[in-house]
């Protein structure tokens, strides 16, 4: 026979226990949902428009990287139909890692690595968009 | 092209006037030699109408006259570019060195446009633009949130031929500009709040028209700025008729015209 005052703690004791696991479970599963939140949302889109802005923001590169229609600016320089023929991780390479280098002399490098490292992910992203459809079919409604 | 660039500069030599779509005249470059070029000069852009309907674009002068005045002050009033990365501009020379130098540039410009009926592809040069007007286009297209939209228009950007269904031209003549603002290196707008820009393109066309895609057009008509140091130019060939004729059989374009009218 047990105590009543015994088996009123144990029951209490167990209900605190229910309750701390539910309130735990609660908490562990928002904190998934947050997680899978975090993947999911990626506010950055794609626009050609958003594309144009940047390169233009970039210090224009079509100055020197001339349309594939025309003869190219110089021999060292790709047009933009070749830039575009390019995969994204190939002309985001050259952009942002090792086509560049050595090519801005001193005057107007610091401006140019200015300009690259102020863009975001986003706006890197529409760059490189916007020169990948010097590629496609070029087609606007 | 390469014949077509020669034969180009066969023509200068001889001193005979240029043509095409782009002409240039009187080019001068103003360098305030604080870091600012202004460019100025006289432009005349020709945009040439072949008008492929079967029943006749009846409309088609009036319609012509409204759409070369907004070409035309749609260009005119310059444009600022942002900082650009070039080579140094020797104002004594009048050359470009090899010495790279940031500037500014304003592009001021005298624009003149004039549109051009023409009946057949024997009147359209190899550099020329052209603007086809066809009965019906049954290309569809998906918007950036995944709505489909059926076309007026339709355009090869960067010099391309582009075409208007002439009954949607007659309601609104702004598409026809839109069009050809595409021919001229300009994207579509898709972002809401953006309804009242000319390159709007979902449902409606707005008419107006930045600083930056004005400066945009700019750089597409002046595409090399070393250009700018001979006075006077004439935009390169695109193979203009070629073109046109692989934009309107190309099924997936779904154009839909009097091909009797297309010789």
């Amino acid at each position: 026979m047990i105590n009543p005052m015994v088996l009123y703690t144990i029951k209490r004791n167990l209900g605190s226990i229910i309750i701390g696991c539910c309130l735990l479970a609660c908490n562990n599963s928002h904190h998934t949902n947050e997680k899978v939140l975090a993947v999911k949302i990626d506010s950055c889109q794609l626009s050609l428009s958003f594309g144009d802005a940047v390169m233009a923001k970039m210090g224009e590169c079509r100055y020197c990287h001339l349309r594939g229609d025309v003869p190219r600016f110089e021999e060292n320089v790709p047009t933009l139909t070749e830039l575009a023929a390019m995969d994204s991780l190939k002309i985001s390479n050259f952009i942002f890692i090792g086509g560049h280098s050595g090519m801005y002399k001193e005057s107007s490098s610091p401006l140019f690595k200015r300009k690259l490292d102020s863009l975001d992910d986003c706006e890197k992203r529409n760059l490189i968009h916007f020169i990948k459809d010097y590629k496609r079919s070029q087609i606007a409604n | 092209m390469f014949l077509e660039n020669f034969e180009r500069e066969i023509l200068a030599s001889q001193t005979k006037p240029l043509s095409g779509g782009i002409v240039a005249s009187n080019l001068k470059i103003n360098d305030n030699r604080t870091g600012l070029l202004t460019l100025t000069g006289d432009i005349l852009i020709t945009l040439k109408v072949l008008d492929l309907t079967t029943l006749g674009a009846f409309r088609i002068q009036s319609l012509m006259k409204s759409s070369e005045q907004t070409i035309m002050n749609k260009l005119r009033g310059g444009a600022d570019s942002d900082q650009i990365i070039f080579y140094e501009y020797s104002s004594v020379k009048n050359t470009f060195t090899n010495k790279q130098r940031t500037y500014s540039l304003k592009y001021n410009f005298n624009y003149t446009a004039k549109l051009i009926q023409i009946n057949s592809l024997s009147q359209l040069a190899g550099n020329d633009f052209v603007l086809a007007l066809v009965d019906g286009i049954g290309h569809r297209f998906t918007d950036m949130y995944g709505r489909k939209y059926v076309s007026g228009g339709l355009a090869k950007k960067n010099g391309g031929p582009a075409a208007v269904i002439y009954k949607e031209w007659e309601k609104n003549y702004l598409i026809g500009v839109h069009e050809f603002f595409h021919t001229l290196g300009l994207p579509d707008l898709e972002e809401s709040g953006m309804e009242n820009r000319l390159m709007y393109h979902l449902g409606r066309v707005g008419s107006n028209i930045t600083n930056n895609e004005k400066a945009a057009m700019n750089k597409f008509i002046m595409y090399d700025l070393r250009d700018m140091t001979k006075g006077s130019y004439s935009n390169p060939g695109y193979n203009t008729a070629n073109q046109l004729r692989t934009f309107l059989n190309d099924k997936s374009n779904g154009f839909i015209y009097n091909k009797a009218k297309f010789r």
